[in-house]
């Protein structure tokens, strides 16, 4: 036991002695936790600057200029560097990435829109064909090339809500006014000189007061268990980028076993009266000591700091046995994985590469850093390979959908299986170096 | 046998082949130290001193033939064995972000010396090797000669009975090459037999009561250096015997 508690201590020192890995183990995840979180958490809570010309001046560039300037999502800015926006200025300003759109409203669309929601409306009343040929008013909308996909469809469906709006409403306005026409058409001719004129029959105006919403969506977490609170994003993100910090240990334990290779020091571990297993043991032990303290940190930014920069505070839940044990385990998978990586790479350098490409990996494929569903149908079935995506499952068992270590046992016992399928690939390794070298 | 009053290491007919490699590395081998002898270990490179050096630090196994350290099998007896030899690799294997003092306390510990024992052999050979004024700093910051010393002590803290040495002086100045060698002398009048690997053949002159000359994976003449060179008319010292014995082709 002493020799066990002196390879954990000289493990502990030799990390508090290194003052950059130091940083790297602990500031960082959770530097990672809080700046991921914060940013997942206020995607789309942020206005978009978008750059807004209207070359027609009418009432529809006016009417959708204000549309647009009621979403909370967008910002128009109609100037750039104290100049009016023009479409040349404004195609160059999205193009270099100045700003990510710009929105272009015609000339002459009031009129174009006009006359053809009044031919259209006339065609479906009276069955009138259109007297001219207009053909559709286009809005043009400029996007930066390197804009991802999410914000495209959020702001074009931005645009097209208030198009359609807008489009609903002049065709209602125009068929109001039409509308008792119509109707006057539908007595015959002695009866309709006493029909009162058509402002006062039916207006637009009277329609007008109607307003809230005929249906009301009714948000609902789905659930089993019940909810104590609420869950929030964050609930979400803490654990899953907390998970992808703690694999990123895997680094200092390979780097650790191959610089004791490297140094000569492992050979003389080997030809004393200690085993290798207390050697690796106390490696394990003192990193799973450090994930612990990483985590501690972690959760302090969670509870402490994320609620400064206005995001709800992490809450671990009550189920802390779960917890704990979802903890462990993960960090048991981390910290086996980081052994046999250690055990199979050859240097330093061949670690640095693979231990954190593969990490980033695994994290995307468990749906770290898009959600599983939101995945291709070819990838999803993959997810079941990475280790992250069973511990942020079991996380969000307890955390999201209500559930205990009951609900969590599946994912812990893998994680543990997991650490330990890789101890002993690790430890034929070494027994198969061992043996190549005729020991 | 009486062997095992004697001799502190008796190794008979050892044969050994890496994997994979068309000729063996080790080949029939028979080796037998007394306690307390200070016995020396040259070869070119690839000769086998460091395979034999393996063997005896129990890092390797012998394909064929059997040793003794200290009258115990090496196949039986493993972990009995480790605890009575001392290693000094050619490598600097210490954690040269530990001062010298931890480094030397982790060992200790690992060799199972009790706390108060160990507290007092580190502060006496600290003392010894003139390594107390710097024992507190990281090895990172030692001299090459300071780390040589660190590592010897390192492999000597448990008072073994068998010292195996590969290459302790190499890339140090004169002043820690002697206190090295002053303190070797000082464990071999303790009764600490060693073998010496080195390409410093002076140290083997001025060191060793015999030598063994290894090359291909065979011995090729053992005896004192003096005897050595006495047999054979026309070599000056014992650089010239080696390179008579050995040829002058490079070895890399």
């Amino acid at each position: 036991m002493r020799k066990m508690i002196a390879s954990i201590q000289k493990e502990l020192l030799l990390l508090f002695r290194d003052k950059t890995g130091l940083i790297l183990l602990f500031i960082m995840p959770a530097f990672l936790v809080l700046v991921v979180t914060l940013i997942q958490e206020n995607v789309l809570k942020t206005n978009i600057g978008v750059l807004f010309l209207d070359k027609d001046g009418g009432e529809i560039g006016q009417e959708l200029e204000l549309l647009l300037q009621s979403s909370e999502t967008i910002e128009l800015i109609k100037s750039i560097d104290g100049s009016a926006v023009t479409e040349k200025k404004g195609n160059e300003a999205v193009a270099d990435g100045s700003y990510q759109f710009c929105i272009i409203i015609p000339r002459g669309i009031t009129n174009a829109v006009k006359k053809r929601t009044l031919g259209n409306v006339r065609n479906n009343l009276f069955n009138e064909s259109m007297v001219e040929e207009i053909s559709v008013p286009k809005i043009t909308l400029y996007f930066d090339p390197t804009i991802q996909g999410s914000f495209k469809v959020a702001i074009n469906s931005i645009l097209s809500q208030v198009i359609q709006g807008l489009e609903l409403k002049l065709k209602l306005e125009y068929t109001l006014d039409l509308l008792p026409e119509k109707i006057k058409m539908g007595f015959p001719e002695e009866f309709r000189t006493s029909l009162p004129e058509n402002e006062a029959l039916i207006s637009f105006h009277q329609f007008e007061r109607i307003d809230g919403d005929l249906i009301h969506i009714n948000k609902k977490f789905a659930t089993k268990r019940g909810f104590e609170k609420q869950p929030t994003s964050v609930q979400q993100n803490v654990p899953a980028w907390t998970l992808f910090g703690i694999f990123f240990i895997i680094m200092p334990i390979s780097g650790s076993l191959i610089s004791e290779r490297e140094t000569g020091t492992m050979l003389r571990l080997k030809a004393m009266p200690v085993s290798y297993f207390v050697i690796v043991f106390a490696k394990i032990a003192a990193y799973i000591l450090i994930c612990f303290g990483q985590f501690g940190i972690i959760l302090f930014v969670g509870k402490y700091i994320i609620p400064l920069f206005g995001s709800p505070a992490f809450d671990a839940g009550t189920h802390h046995l779960a917890f704990f044990m979802i903890l462990l385990s993960s960090i048991c998978a981390a910290t086996g994985y980081g052994i046999l990586l250690g055990t199979l790479m050859k240097t330093y350098e061949q670690a640095s590469m693979f231990g954190p490409v593969s990490v980033v990996i695994a994290a995307a494929l468990g749906g770290i850093m898009v959600p599983v569903y939101a995945m291709p149908k070819f990838i999803q079935p993959l997810t079941i390979l990475s280790p992250l995506s069973w511990g942020q499952n079991a996380f969000y068992d307890i955390l999201l959908r209500g559930g205990g270590i009951k609900s969590a046992l599946p994912e812990i016992s893998a994680l543990f299986l997991f650490s330990l399928v890789n101890l002993l690939i690790a430890c034929f390794f070494i027994f198969y170096k061992d043996r190549k070298w005729g020991v | 046998m009486n062997s095992r009053k004697k001799y502190i290491l008796n190794a008979v007919n050892i044969s050994h082949t890496y994997k994979g490699a068309a000729q063996p590395s080790l080949n029939n081998v028979s080796l037998t130290i007394e306690k307390g002898e200070l016995f020396g270990l040259i070869g070119p490179n690839g000769a086998g001193k460091t395979t034999l050096i393996s063997i005896l630090a129990t890092l390797l196994r012998p394909v064929t033939g059997g040793v003794e350290i200290g009258g115990m099998n090496l196949r039986k007896c493993k972990s009995d064995i480790r605890k009575n030899i001392g290693l000094i690799p050619q490598d600097l294997a210490l954690y040269s972000n530990l001062t010298g003092r931890e480094n030397l306390y982790y060992y200790g510990t690992l060799y199972g010396i009790n706390k108060k024992q160990l507290r007092k052999e580190v502060e006496k050979y600290l003392e010894q090797f003139g390594l107390t004024e710097k024992a507190n700093n990281k090895v990172a910051t030692y001299s090459g000669g300071m780390k040589r010393r660190i590592n010897l002590l390192a492999g000597i803290l448990h008072k073994p009975s068998l010292l195996l040495l590969d290459e302790p002086t190499v890339g140090i100045d004169a002043q820690s090459r002697n206190m090295i060698m002053e303190n070797l002398i000082l464990l071999k009048n303790q009764g600490v037999a060693m073998i010496y690997t080195t390409h410093y053949m002076e140290e083997i002159q001025k060191l060793c009561s015999r030598v063994s000359i290894i090359d291909h994976g065979s011995i090729i003449a053992t005896g004192s250096p003096q005897e050595l060179i006495k047999e054979n008319p026309g070599t000056l010292d014992l650089s010239d015997l080696f390179l008579k014995l050995t040829g002058k082709t490079l070895r890399d």
